[in-house]
C-alpha cells in the first residue's frame, strides 16, 4: 500500500468525522463518554488486523485514531455546561447488577481537562515513536491506544471499583512500555519498581473500597458521597487510599520508583508518566479521598502538609545535583507535585483550583521537557549533562523551545505553572503561612536547578569531541512541541478559560470536604 | 579593546537618536504629565489591579501629605546630582586624595563587595544546600535508606526466604510425611489449645509480628 | 415384590456415572483389541472415543430427569451444586484429552490407557462430588486417587514420572489413612456416617459445652486428609515434585480437576455435615489458607522450572479459594466457585501454551528461560501468556481480578481481616514471579532458539476459548456470579 493512498484515506476519514462527532454530542442521551473510550479500543483491535509488513499503515492508523479521540474529547468541552454542579454526560450500564455494581461514567469540570490532556498526549507519544521505535511497532501503538482508553475511563468513571480497575489496568501497558522500549538493561528493574510500588499501594485501596462496598452496599460515587462513615473508619480508609495515591503522586518516602522509571522509560513513557500517571494520584485525592472522608482529610492535613513541604525542598535540592537530564526533570516533578498537594489540602477554592491548574500546566511543561531531552537523546545517545554544551550554536530552534519549557518549569509569569503556583500559594497562605513560605522556596530552588540546567546544556562552548553531528529539530518534532507550547502560554496568559469550567465543580468538592 | 573596534566609534545617527530623544523625554516627564491619571484622587485607572481593603485609607491619605515632605524626593535628587558633579567633575583631585587616604580606603573596603554578602550566602547556604542535595538526600536517603527498606531490601529478603523454602523441599518422602505430621499436630494443637493460643493471635498483634519479621529479615540479608 | 423397582429412580439419576463406568470398561477392551494397530493412531482413536463418552455423559447430566434427590440409601445426593461441579469436571476432562493428543504423539507415549485413566478419574470425581456419606466419600476419593497414582507414573520410560507416581502414592496413602481414621473417629463418637444425620446431631452442639475432643480430632483428621489432596500448605510438599515429574498434560489435569472436585467435596462435608461446629474447622482452614498463600507466593520466587512454578502458583490459588471456604457464608462459597471457574480458564490457557512451545532440539520446554524469545517466534502466544500471567497476578481488568476482589470482599464481610490483608500482600509478592515470566517473554533478548511449532487445532480452540474468558469476563461477569450464587444456595439449602 503506497503512502499517498494512506494519506487519501486519512483525509477522507477526517472529512466525515466532524459530522459524526457533532451528532454524537448533540443527539440526546448519546453515551458520548462510552464512545470516547471505545474509539481507541476499537482502533487497537483494528491494528491487529493490519498485516505486520505494512508498518507505515499501522502508524498512520494509530495516529489518526488517537487524533480523532483528541478532537472528540474537545467536543466534550464544547458541550460542557460550566454552570452545573452535576456530573455531565452521565452514562450507566449494567456491569454486575447482581452485586449492585454499575458501569457509571460522567465528568465534571475537574475531570474534563484531564481527559483532554491525556487524549492530547497520546498522539504526541505516537509521533514520538514514529522513527525512534524500531521493534514491536504494532505492540507499541496498541499499548498507547489502550492507555488512551484506560486514561479516559479512569478520569470519567464515577464508580469506585471501576476506578480501581482502570487505575490498575494502566499498569499493564505502562509496564510493557518501560520494559520493552526502555533504553538500558536497568529498565527491567525500573519497570518492576514502577509496577510493584503502585500495585502494593493500590491493593490496600482495594481492601478499603471493599469495606466501603460492604458498608454502603454500593460503590457508586454519587451515593457514597451521601454516606457518612464514622471518623475512625474514615481515618482507616483515608490511610488505605493514601497508600495508593501517595505512591502514584509520588509523596516523599515512596518516590524512588519515579526517577528510575522516568530515566529508563522511552521518551513516550516518560511523557505519559509525567503528564498523566502522576496526576492520577492527585486526582484520586481530589475526587475520592477529600470528599468521601472529610473528617479524615482535616485530621491528616498537617501530615500531608509536612510531607509535601519536605517533598518540595528535599526534591528540589536533590534535583540541583543530578547529572542525568531525565533525572533532573523527574526529581523536579516530585517537587512540583509536592506543591500540588499543598494546594489540594489548603481546602479552599484558590488552592484547589491552583493545584488543578498546576497539574495541567505540569502535564504540559514536563512532557515538553522530556521531549526536549528525547530530542537530544535521539541525536547523541547520551543523557549526561556533562557531554552537552553550547547547544544554542547548533540548534537555535531547539534552544528556544527548551528555554520556553524551562521557564515554564520555573513558573515564570506568562506560563501555566506560574498561575498554578501563585494560586496554590495564595490558597495555602490563607490556611498556614509557614507552609506557604516553605512551599514558596520551591519556586526559588526551581529557578536554581532549571536555569543551571539550561545554562549547562545550551550555553557555553560546544564540545565537539562529544557532540559532533548537528541537526536542529525537524518538522515532525516541531509539530509535537507546538500544542504543548500553545497550551503552556494560553494557560499562563488567560487561565480563566480553564478556571471558568472548574469553579462550580471545585466549589462542590470543597463543600464536601469541609464543614 | 581592539584598535579596529576603537576606530569605528561614532555618535549615534539621527535615525537612532530620534527615538532615544523621544524615550528620554517620556521617561522624564510622563510621570508629571499623567500624574492625575495614575495617582489622582479617585482615579479608576488601576481598577482592582491594585486592590486595597476599604479600611486602608493609604491612597487617600497620601493626597494630604504636607508640601515640604512631598518635596523631599526632589530635593534629595538635586542634592545627589550636585554631589555627583562635585566629586566626579569639578573636584576630581580632592576626591582622589580622599579615596586614597586611610579613611577613604577604609570606607571603600567597607562598601565594596557589598559587605561580602555573596560570600556568606555561598558558604552558609549555597554549599550546604548543594552538599545536602547530593550527600544527604540523594546518597544516604534515596539511594540508601529508602532503597534498602524498599526495592533492594525486599528483594534480598524474599530471596532469602525462598531459599529457605527451597531447602525445605528436600525430595525425600519421609521428610514430606514428617512435615505433614507436624502440620496435623499443629492443627490439633491450635484447636485443642485454642483458649491458650487465642491470646497470641490478636488481630492487632499481626502488624507488630509482621514488622518485626520484616526488620529481622532485612537485617539478616545485609549480614 | 420387585425389589429392583425400589432403586429404579436411583438408576435414572445415576445414568451419567453408570454410563461412564461402562464406557471405561468397553474402551479398555477396545484399546486391547486395536493396540496392535500401527503407530499412534489407536491412542488418538481412543482419545476421541473418550471425548465422545464424556460428551455423552455431559448430555445425560444436563438432561437428567431429577434435579434434586437423595439416592442409594442416602449415600449420594444430586442437586444443582453437584450438577454444576460435575458439568465442569466433564468439560475439563474433555479439555485435558484434547490437550493431550499432540503431546502424547510428540513424546511417543503410545498408550491408550492414558485416555481411559482420564475417563476413569473423571468418573470417580463425579461420584466424589455426589457423595453424601463418609463411607461413600472415602470410596470415591480412593477410586480417584488410584487412577491418579497410575496416571502420574504413566510415562514409563521417564524416571521423573515414576518418581512422581511413587511419591504421590506413598504420601497419598498416608493421607488416605488420615482421612479414614478421621472418618472412623467421627463414626465412633456419633454412630453415623451420613452427613445430614451428622448435621442433625450437631444442632446447637457448640453451645452445649459437651466434652468432644475425640470428635474434633476426627474432624481435624478428615479436613487434613482433604487439604492434602488439595495440596494446601503445610500439606503441599508433594505437589511440586509430582507436578514436575508427571507428563505435562497430567500436570494440567492435576492442576485442574482435583482442585475443583476435592474442594467441592470438602465444602460439602464442612458446610453440610459439620456447619454447627464451625469453630474448629474454620481455624484449620484459615491457617491453611494463610500458609498456602504465603508458601505459594514465596516458594515460587526461586523456581526456574516452569512446572514447579505453576505448582507453587496453584498452591497459592488454593490458598485464595480456601479463604472463601473459611468465611463460612453463602457469599464465601459463591466467591470460591467464581474463583474456581476463572482459575480453570487461566490454567487451561497457561498449560496449552506451555505444551505448544518446544525448545530448539524439539523437547518440551522445562525452564522459564526456555520461553525467552517466544515474543519473536510466537508473538500471539507470547501476548496471550503475558496477559494470562497478569490475570493470575490479579491485575484488572482481567478475569483474575474479578475473582479476587469478590473473595476479598467476602473475607472482609466475614471479618476475616488477617486473611484479606495477607491475601492482598501475597498477591503483590506473587505478582513478582508472574512479572518475571513476562519479563522473560518480552524483555530478555537472549539467543535461545525455538523450533517454531504452530498450535494444533484442538489446543488452539481450547486456548482461544479459555483466554476469551480471561480477557472479556470483566465486561459482563454477571452470569458467572449468578450461577455460582445458585450453586452456593443449593449447597447451603442443606444446612438446617
Amino acid at each position: 500500500m503506497n503512502s499517498s493512498y494512506i494519506n487519501n484515506m486519512s483525509l477522507a476519514f477526517w472529512a466525515v468525522s466532524p459530522v459524526f462527532l457533532y451528532n454524537m454530542v448533540y443527539s440526546s442521551n448519546s453515551p458520548f463518554l462510552l464512545y470516547l473510550i471505545l474509539v481507541p479500543l476499537v482502533g487497537a483491535l483494528a491494528l491487529f488486523l493490519i498485516p505486520s509488513e505494512s508498518i507505515q499503515l499501522i502508524k498512520v492508523v494509530a495516529l489518526n485514531v488517537s487524533l480523532f479521540t483528541y478532537i472528540a474529547s474537545l467536543f466534550l468541552w464544547i458541550g460542557f455546561d460550566a454552570s452545573s454542579p452535576n456530573f455531565q454526560y452521565l452514562y450507566q450500564a449494567d456491569w454486575m447488577p447482581y452485586g449492585n455494581l454499575y458501569f457509571t461514567l460522567g465528568i465534571d469540570g475537574i475531570s474534563l481537562f484531564f481527559i483532554i490532556l491525556s487524549t492530547l498526549l497520546v498522539p504526541i507519544c505516537i509521533m514520538l515513536g514514529w522513527s525512534s521505535i524500531t521493534i514491536y511497532i504494532r505492540e507499541y501503538m496498541v499499548a498507547l491506544l489502550m492507555l488512551d482508553a484506560m486514561m479516559i475511563a479512569v478520569f470519567s468513571t464515577l464508580d469506585l471499583l471501576l476506578f480501581y480497575v482502570c487505575f490498575e489496568a494502566v499498569l499493564i501497558p505502562m509496564f510493557v512500555i518501560i520494559g520493552v522500549w526502555g533504553s538500558r538493561a536497568r529498565r527491567i528493574r525500573a519497570a518492576y519498581q514502577f509496577f510493584l510500588y503502585t500495585f502494593f499501594g493500590s491493593v490496600l485501596m482495594l481492601l478499603a473500597i471493599l469495606m466501603m462496598y460492604f458498608q454502603a452496599g454500593t460503590t457508586d460515587l454519587q451515593i457514597l458521597l451521601t454516606t457518612e462513615f464514622s471518623t475512625q473508619r474514615q481515618i482507616l480508609y483515608f490511610l488505605a487510599f493514601f497508600a495508593s495515591f501517595a505512591a502514584k503522586v509520588p509523596m516523599i518516602p515512596v518516590h524512588i520508583w519515579l526517577p528510575e522509571a522516568h530515566v529508563e522509560a522511552p521518551t513516550a513513557g516518560s511523557v505519559l508518566l509525567a503528564g498523566i500517571m502522576l496526576k492520577l494520584g492527585t486526582y484520586g485525592f481530589l475526587r475520592f479521598s477529600m470528599p468521601l472522608f472529610p473528617e479524615a482529610t482535616l485530621y491528616f492535613t498537617p501530615f500531608i502538609y509536612t510531607l509535601s513541604c519536605i517533598a518540595v525542598i528535599y526534591a528540589s535540592l536533590t534535583t540541583v545535583r543530578q547529572v542525568d537530564l531525565k533525572k533532573i526533570i523527574a526529581y523536579s516533578s516530585v517537587a512540583h507535585m509536592g506543591v500540588v498537594m499543598l494546594g489540594l489540602f489548603s481546602l479552599n477554592a484558590q488552592g484547589v483550583e491552583g493545584s488543578i491548574l498546576l497539574m495541567l500546566g505540569h502535564g504540559l511543561v514536563s512532557p515538553g521537557l522530556f521531549m526536549c531531552v528525547g530530542v537530544l537523546y535521539d541525536r547523541y545517545k547520551t543523557r549526561l549533562v556533562k557531554y552537552y554544551g553550547g547547544v544554542v550554536h547548533t540548534m537555535p530552534l531547539f534552544a528556544t523551545i527548551f528555554l520556553l519549557f524551562t521557564m515554564g518549569n520555573i513558573g515564570l509569569p506568562g506560563t501555566s505553572n506560574f498561575v498554578g503556583e501563585f494560586l496554590v500559594l495564595t490558597g495555602c497562605y490563607q490556611t498556614n503561612t509557614l507552609i506557604a513560605a516553605l512551599g514558596a522556596t520551591g519556586m526559588v530552588l526551581g529557578g536554581a536547578y532549571s536555569l543551571w540546567l539550561y545554562n549547562r546544556v545550551v550555553y557555553g562552548f560546544p564540545k565537539p569531541h562529544y557532540i559532533n553531528t548537528y541537526a536542529d529539530i525537524n518538522r515532525r518534532e516541531f509539530f509535537m512541541f507546538v500544542p504543548l507550547i500553545i497550551g503552556t502560554l494560553w494557560m499562563g496568559i488567560y487561565p480563566e478559560v480553564f478556571l471558568h469550567d472548574m469553579h462550580v465543580s471545585v466549589a462542590n468538592v470543597i463543600q464536601h470536604g469541609s464543614y | 579593546m581592539h584598535k579596529s573596534s576603537m576606530s569605528g566609534i561614532h555618535e549615534a545617527p539621527l535615525l537612532m537618536s530620534l527615538p532615544l530623544v523621544l524615550l528620554a523625554f517620556g521617561s522624564i516627564f510622563v510621570g508629571y504629565m499623567c500624574k492625575d491619571m495614575f495617582i489622582g484622587v479617585g482615579t479608576q485607572f488601576w481598577g482592582t489591579a491594585l486592590y486595597s481593603l476599604p479600611s486602608n485609607t493609604l491612597l487617600v491619605e497620601s493626597e494630604y501629605i504636607p508640601q515640604d515632605i512631598k518635596m523631599i524626593p526632589l530635593a534629595l535628587t538635586g542634592l545627589g546630582a550636585v554631589l555627583a558633579y562635585t566629586l566626579n567633575y569639578s573636584n576630581v583631585a580632592s576626591s582622589y586624595t580622599f579615596t586614597t587616604s586611610y579613611y577613604g580606603r577604609m570606607l571603600y573596603t567597607f562598601l565594596n563587595k557589598r559587605w561580602l554578602f555573596d560570600k556568606v550566602y555561598n558558604d552558609v547556604f549555597g554549599k550546604n544546600a548543594l552538599s545536602f542535595g547530593y550527600n544527604v538526600s540523594f546518597k544516604s536517603v534515596d539511594k540508601g535508606v529508602l532503597e534498602m527498606l524498599g526495592p533492594y531490601g525486599l528483594v534480598v529478603m524474599f530471596k532469602n526466604l525462598s531459599g529457605q523454602f527451597k531447602s525445605l523441599q528436600t525430595g525425600y518422602v519421609y521428610h514430606y510425611a514428617f512435615v505433614m505430621l507436624i502440620g496435623l499436630t499443629f492443627m490439633l494443637a491450635l484447636v485443642g489449645l485454642w483458649d491458650v493460643v487465642s491470646v497470641y493471635v490478636d488481630n492487632r498483634l499481626y502488624f507488630i509480628h509482621l514488622v518485626t519479621y520484616l526488620i529481622i529479615q532485612a537485617t539478616a540479608g545485609e549480614a | 415384590m420387585d425389589y429392583l423397582s425400589l432403586f429404579e429412580n436411583d438408576f435414572l439419576v445415576l445414568m451419567p456415572e453408570i454410563f461412564l463406568v461402562y464406557a471405561a470398561c468397553f474402551l479398555l477392551m477396545y484399546g486391547v483389541l486395536v493396540s496392535g494397530a500401527p503407530e499412534h493412531a489407536y491412542v488418538t482413536n481412543t482419545g476421541f472415543l473418550v471425548i465422545l463418552s464424556l460428551g455423552l455423559a455431559l448430555l445425560l447430566l444436563i438432561n437428567g430427569p431429577v434435579t434434586d434427590m437423595l439416592l442409594m440409601y442416602n449415600t449420594l445426593k444430586v442437586d444443582y451444586f453437584t450438577f454444576y461441579v460435575q458439568a465442569w469436571i466433564l468439560i475439563i476432562g474433555i479439555g485435558v484429552v484434547l490437550m493431550s493428543f499432540d503431546y502424547l504423539k510428540r513424546e511417543k507415549m503410545h498408550m491408550y490407557e492414558y485416555m481411559v485413566l482420564v475417563l476413569l478419574s473423571c468418573t470417580s470425581m463425579l461420584f466424589m462430588v455426589a457423595s453424601y456419606d463418609l463411607i461413600a466419600m472415602y470410596l470415591a476419593v480412593e477410586f480417584q486417587s488410584l487412577a491418579f497414582y497410575v496416571i502420574a507414573a504413566s510415562q514409563r520410560d521417564s524416571e521423573f514420572s515414576t518418581e512422581a507416581g511413587l511419591k504421590y502414592f506413598f504420601l497419598g496413602a498416608f493421607s488416605s489413612g488420615i482421612l479414614l481414621f478421621g472418618s472412623s473417629l467421627v463414626y465412633g463418637y456419633t454412630g453415623t456416617t451420613n452427613l445430614s444425620d451428622l448435621a442433625t446431631l450437631y444442632t446447637g452442639f457448640e453451645s452445649l459445652n459437651v466434652a468432644s475432643g475425640g470428635l474434633y480430632v476426627g474432624l481435624m483428621f478428615v479436613s487434613v486428609g482433604f487439604l492434602f489432596k488439595l495440596a494446601a500448605a503445610p500439606f503441599h510438599m508433594w505437589s511440586p515434585d509430582v507436578y514436575q515429574g508427571s507428563p505435562t498434560t497430567v500436570t494440567a489435569f492435576f492442576a485442574l480437576t482435583p482442585k475443583l472436585a476435592v474442594l467441592a467435596l470438602l465444602t460439602k462435608i464442612l458446610y453440610v455435615g459439620f456447619y454447627d461446629i464451625m469453630g474448629p474447622w474454620q481455624k484449620v482452614v484459615m491457617v491453611c489458607s494463610l500458609a498456602s498463600m504465603v508458601v505459594g507466593a514465596i516458594g515460587a520466587l526461586g523456581q526456574t522450572n516452569i512446572k514447579r512454578l505453576l505448582a507453587y502458583s496453584s498452591i497459592g490459588h488454593v490458598g485464595y479459594m480456601l479463604m472463601g471456604l473459611a468465611s463460612g457464608s453463602v457469599e464465601g462459597i459463591q466467591a470460591m466457585f467464581v474463583y474456581m471457574v476463572i482459575y480453570v480458564a487461566m490454567t487451561f490457557t497457561t498449560f496449552c501454551i506451555v505444551l505448544s512451545v518446544r525448545t530448539a532440539d524439539n523437547k518440551p520446554v522445562e525452564y522459564i528461560h526456555d520461553l525467552s524469545h517466544m515474543s519473536r517466534s510466537n508473538p500471539i502466544l507470547a501476548m496471550t501468556l503475558a496477559l494470562t500471567m497478569f490475570s493470575m497476578a490479579g491485575v484488572p481488568p482481567l478475569a483474575g481480578f474479578c475473582s479476587k476482589f469478590y473473595l476479598f470482599f467476602t473475607a472482609l464481610s466475614s471479618s476475616l481481616y488477617p486473611l484479606a490483608v495477607v491475601g492482598v500482600l501475597s498477591s503483590v509478592v506473587s505478582s513478582f514471579y508472574y512479572l518475571r515470566l513476562i519479563k522473560t517473554l518480552y524483555f530478555d533478548h537472549t539467543n535461545t532458539v525455538h523450533s517454531y511449532v504452530s498450535l494444533d487445532t484442538e489446543k488452539a480452540w481450547l486456548c482461544a476459548l479459555s483466554f476469551g474468558v480471561t480477557m472479556f469476563l470483566i465486561m459482563y461477569p454477571n452470569p458467572l456470579f449468578l450461577a455460582s450464587h445458585k450453586v452456593a444456595l443449593a449447597l447451603c439449602a442443606l444446612i438446617r
